[in-house]
């Protein structure tokens, strides 16, 4: 391990993530809130963390950044921005305790949107701001974000990509890493600045528009409303951001070839055939079951409803516009079971993605066949094309230690007195970076009940999501940190 | 003629050795030491050993501006080096050069062979995989021929005990189904085959070639053959190499009802060739392997193949397969020895994929000027030529019986802008007209000459 490779880029890294803090300094002066000193501090915090990583590594060598350098730098970036965002927070009062604070960042960087703030409203737009933009930094992840805007990352900014791009295949869109970083921010932005655009001719203010959008393009959740989307009571507001939340859940990587030209770019991705079959099956499922229950009347209702809500939890977002607890079970149930789903490979959406869904099927599909016929030789396919043996087994051993994690992350909640629904549903919803559980983490409650030790795990089971396990894991082997 | 021909491995000996034995000047460049001993030893050839691909080699050879050679052939089994050689040729001024392609996509179209500046690129490969395809899809037939352009077709039947048209003349025939386009040209018969004329009977055991149009084909068998025949539902294929894998892809397009079941030692083969395929079945096993064999529904199928590299293996595992059920037994084979032991075998086909290359150089040497294809028939010494007739031609504006053609030689096809037709006595031929000619090999040259078909 090059230590010195890692000090440096975590500098540049967490020095990114500071300089962002000067947004919401912009509210906060315009408003006149006293959150203006918290966030002078965290700057300085953050500076000065900047500052004491760049001289531990200043005579690192950019071409030391291998795999197991890349892999350490993205888990300790994570951790840093979570930390020095966390301080706005903390030093302000807006949470009782730094864990909170740091639960509260962990949360926003991974576009989880778990939140301990119980009166959210109660705060300045400063705050609000900066909980919204820490969605917005890290939808497209920290790393991309540095990569796009120093071009002194480039050399072994391939190593780092890998290491944090959520899906099993990892692919480049142009041949330098940068240009990469830049199309995938070009394209997040053009999201970002026409849905925002879409929010204001909805009526939605500036500041509203601006943070709603931020939870819907980085499929975050939070929002700076106690009852989220649904105390606009608006179908167009809602539609709009269910609409982007579905494209936000699709790989960005699609995204660019439909943009440059390739008209069935979506069409003709596996991924994204299961992905949209999930979404309009689901919320099918929800419609009717809304309406034979009664939950709601009327067709427009039923179906706004669910598929707010089917893509908010498959997008892993967690916007709500309704109470789904008081939804029959069958509906809780499926919300639940698309919360371990997820988006697709290579956009802003955590869960499994469907990817690993579709790979996981097809081999056992092939298993099966294979029993059929005990000589045969199928190898897994996915729209038709083979797929790496290596990359199979990556894809089932990620599902295992995703069950792992899930198992021993409940496991630890329910130590801490959590009853089982809010514990293994809080789990599920914090592993898989969607935001509500059930029970007492509910859409209409928050996080902030949750035991201190709790709020740690549930804080790692995040990163431990958004960086797709393996990553996160690394570090605890020994063998990564020899040699 | 002069001929260079490079590679001497299963596509380029038999090529020279039949070059050499029809009095062209062959010399073989061969890199094998053991190979290129084979040919000097077997065969009236000179030989000069090296890589085919490097001027140097080829300038030794006859290859190089001012030495003239006119034909090359480039035949070894790796692509690179035939284009690289043909292109070295051309540039020395050969006039003729063909090259073997294995990789299929040289072959799909002619766009390939063009923009190389190549004359024929063949695919020995995919032209015994097309003529499986036939034979699998025509049950009952033995051989088949490709013609205009895949729109008829040379087929081989063999008059069964119970056919119905056994007994009856060929004039009888022709009455009885005068709404049937079909030609047949020639009956191999036990102890001497021959070009049957109206009065001639049909026995049992009889196999005819016949021409005809692949909208009839169907028809037409059931006329030889009146067993009703099951639909292609299963087929084995034993062999994972090139024509292997051509089979089995191009029945996965034909049909998604035909289930395909792929058979190869090589695990590694098998594991390349499975995420090539799609919906085949790929099994590593023996094909010799009996207890497989018939847990994968040998007994089922209507189709079994055989294409591994080795004629006796092809030989033996396709009897194997007819022993256990198998409706049809298709078998590559390379060897014209076993290629006359038809008669011998319980296997119902044999495909030799060196024939196709073989026909097209042939073609080319005998007759340079003709723009169709030639098919050589080797085992009834026959051959089938396409050909267009010249506007100006002595055979314009003439009908059929007044050319004047030697028995043994049959006008089998015509076709005419879009349509095409079995030609009659009374036909008058027009200038455009694309032709099928049908000889023994000797008549060919006189039916080209008498027809001046380009």
């Amino acid at each position: 391990m090059h230590r010195a490779v890692v000090c440096k880029t975590l500098s540049l890294v967490t020095a990114v993530v500071t300089v962002f803090q000067f947004l919401p300094m912009l509210w906060s002066i315009h408003d006149a809130t006293p959150d203006l000193n918290p966030f002078l501090a965290a700057l300085g915090a953050g500076a000065a963390l900047s500052a004491l990583l760049f001289v531990a590594g200043r005579d690192a060598d950019p071409r030391d950044m291998g795999p197991r350098e890349a892999l350490t730098v993205v888990t300790l970036a994570w951790v840093c921005a979570s930390g020095v965002g966390a301080l706005p927070f903390w030093i302000s009062g807006a949470v009782p305790t730094y864990t909170d604070a740091f639960f509260e960042a962990m949360s926003g960087f991974t576009t989880t949107g778990a939140s301990v703030l119980t009166h959210i409203e109660g705060n300045p737009r400063g705050i609000l701001f900066w909980r919204s933009l820490t969605h917005w930094l890290g939808g497209m992840g920290i790393i991309v974000l540095s990569l796009a805007v120093l071009p002194m990352l480039g050399v072994g900014g391939t190593e780092l990509l890998k290491a944090e791009a959520p899906g099993p295949i990892k692919e480049k869109l142009t041949p330098r890493v940068q240009q990469t970083a830049l199309i995938l921010w070009g394209i997040y932005v053009l999201f970002t600045v026409v849905q925002t655009g879409a929010l204001l001719a909805g009526g939605l203010s500036f500041f509203d528009a601006l943070t709603h959008t931020f939870g819907t393009v980085a499929t975050g959740g939070f929002s700076p409303l106690n009852q989220s989307v649904g105390q606009y009571h608006s179908p167009y507001v809602e539609w709009v951001i269910t609409l982007f939340m579905f494209l936000s859940g699709a790989s960005f990587a699609l995204h660019y070839r439909f943009l440059r030209g390739n008209g069935s770019a979506h069409w003709r991705d596996p991924e994204f055939r299961l992905y949209a079959g999930i979404t309009v099956g689901a919320t099918a499922l929800v419609t009717g079951a809304l309406l034979a229950s009664g939950a709601c009347d009327g067709l427009s209702d039923a179906l706004r409803y669910a598929a707010f809500q089917v893509v908010s939890v498959l997008t892993t977002t967690g916007f709500v516009t309704a109470d789904f607890e008081q939804w029959p079970y069958v509906t809780q149930f499926v919300l639940l079971l698309l919360m371990f789903i997820g988006g697709c490979a290579g956009s802003t959406g955590g869960g499994m993605k469907n990817i690993r869904v579709l790979l996981v099927w097809r081999q056992a599909r092939s298993e099966l066949l294979r029993l059929v016929h005990p000589r045969g030789i199928f190898p897994v396919r996915v729209g038709g094309a083979p797929v790496e043996r290596s990359v199979v087994t990556s894809v089932t051993a990620f599902f295992t230690l995703y069950v792992i994690s899930f198992a021993l992350s409940s496991l630890a909640l329910t130590g801490l007195g959590m009853d089982v629904l809010s514990a293994t549903t809080g789990v599920a919803a914090c592993l898989g970076n969607v935001g509500p559980g059930l029970g007492s983490v509910g859409p209409m409650d928050n996080f902030s009940g949750v035991p201190l030790l709790g709020k740690w795990v549930l804080s790692f089971d995040m990163l431990l999501g958004r960086l797709e396990i393996y990553t996160v894991l690394l570090i605890f082997l020994r063998g990564a940190w020899r040699g | 003629m002069r001929v260079v021909v490079i590679g001497a491995g299963e596509v380029g000996f038999p090529v020279a050795s039949k070059l050499a034995s029809e009095g062209h000047d062959v010399t073989v460049v061969e890199r094998d030491e053991d190979l290129a001993a084979k040919v000097e030893d077997e065969l009236d050839v000179m030989v000069v050993r090296g890589n085919g691909a490097r001027p140097q080699v080829l300038e030794r050879a006859g290859v190089a501006p001012g030495l003239r050679t006119d034909l090359l052939i480039a035949c070894t089994d790796r692509d690179e080096v035939n284009i690289l050689a043909c292109w070295i040729a051309r540039r020395a001024g050969v006039e003729k050069v063909m090259g073997r392609a294995r990789s299929l996509e040289f072959t799909d179209t002619d766009t390939w062979a063009r923009e190389l500046d190549i004359d024929m690129l063949i695919s020995p490969e995919r032209s015994a995989a097309r003529e499986i395809e036939e034979l699998l899809l025509v049950a009952s037939a033995v051989r088949t021929v490709e013609i205009a352009s895949g729109k008829a077709a040379l087929y081989a039947f063999r008059v069964a005990e119970d056919a119905s048209m056994q007994g009856v003349s060929m004039a009888e025939l022709r009455s009885r189904y005068s709404g049937l386009s079909a030609i047949n040209v020639y009956v191999d018969r036990e102890g001497g085959g021959f070009v049957p004329s109206g009065d001639s009977v049909l026995e049992p055991g009889d196999l005819c070639y016949v021409v005809t149009f692949r909208d009839q084909v169907g028809f037409l068998e059931t006329l030889f053959d009146p067993r009703k025949r099951r639909p292609l539902h299963r087929v084995l294929v034993v062999g994972g190499g090139k024509i292997g894998y051509q089979v089995a892809h191009r029945l996965e397009r034909r049909s998604r009802s035909i289930d395909i079941r792929l058979i190869d030692r090589d695990r590694e083969k098998c594991d390349r060739i499975a995420r090539e395929l799609g919906r085949t079945v790929v099994l590593a096993g023996d094909g010799t392997d009996r207890d497989l064999l018939e847990y994968e529904g040998v007994r089922e199928a209507e189709g079994f193949v055989t294409t591994t590299s080795s004629d006796e293996s092809n030989i033996l595992i396709g009897v194997l397969g007819k022993s256990l059920g198998a409706a049809k037994a298709v078998a590559v084979v390379r060897r014209n020895a076993f290629m006359q032991m038809h008669a011998h075998l319980d296997i119902d086909a044999m495909v030799n994929p060196h024939m196709a290359m073989a026909s097209v150089i042939m073609q080319h040497v005998k007759f340079p000027r003709a723009s169709g294809h030639l098919s050589v028939l080797e085992s009834i010494g026959a051959e089938m030529m396409e050909g267009t007739i010249p506007d100006q031609g002595r055979a314009a504006g003439c009908a059929v019986r007044d050319i004047g053609l030697p028995r043994g030689i049959i006008l089998a096809l015509v076709e005419r802008g879009t349509e095409a037709f079995v030609p009659w006595g009374d036909t008058v031929l027009q200038g455009g007209d694309r032709v099928i000619l049908f000889s023994s090999s000797e008549l060919m040259s006189r039916a080209v000459e008498l027809l001046e078909v380009r």
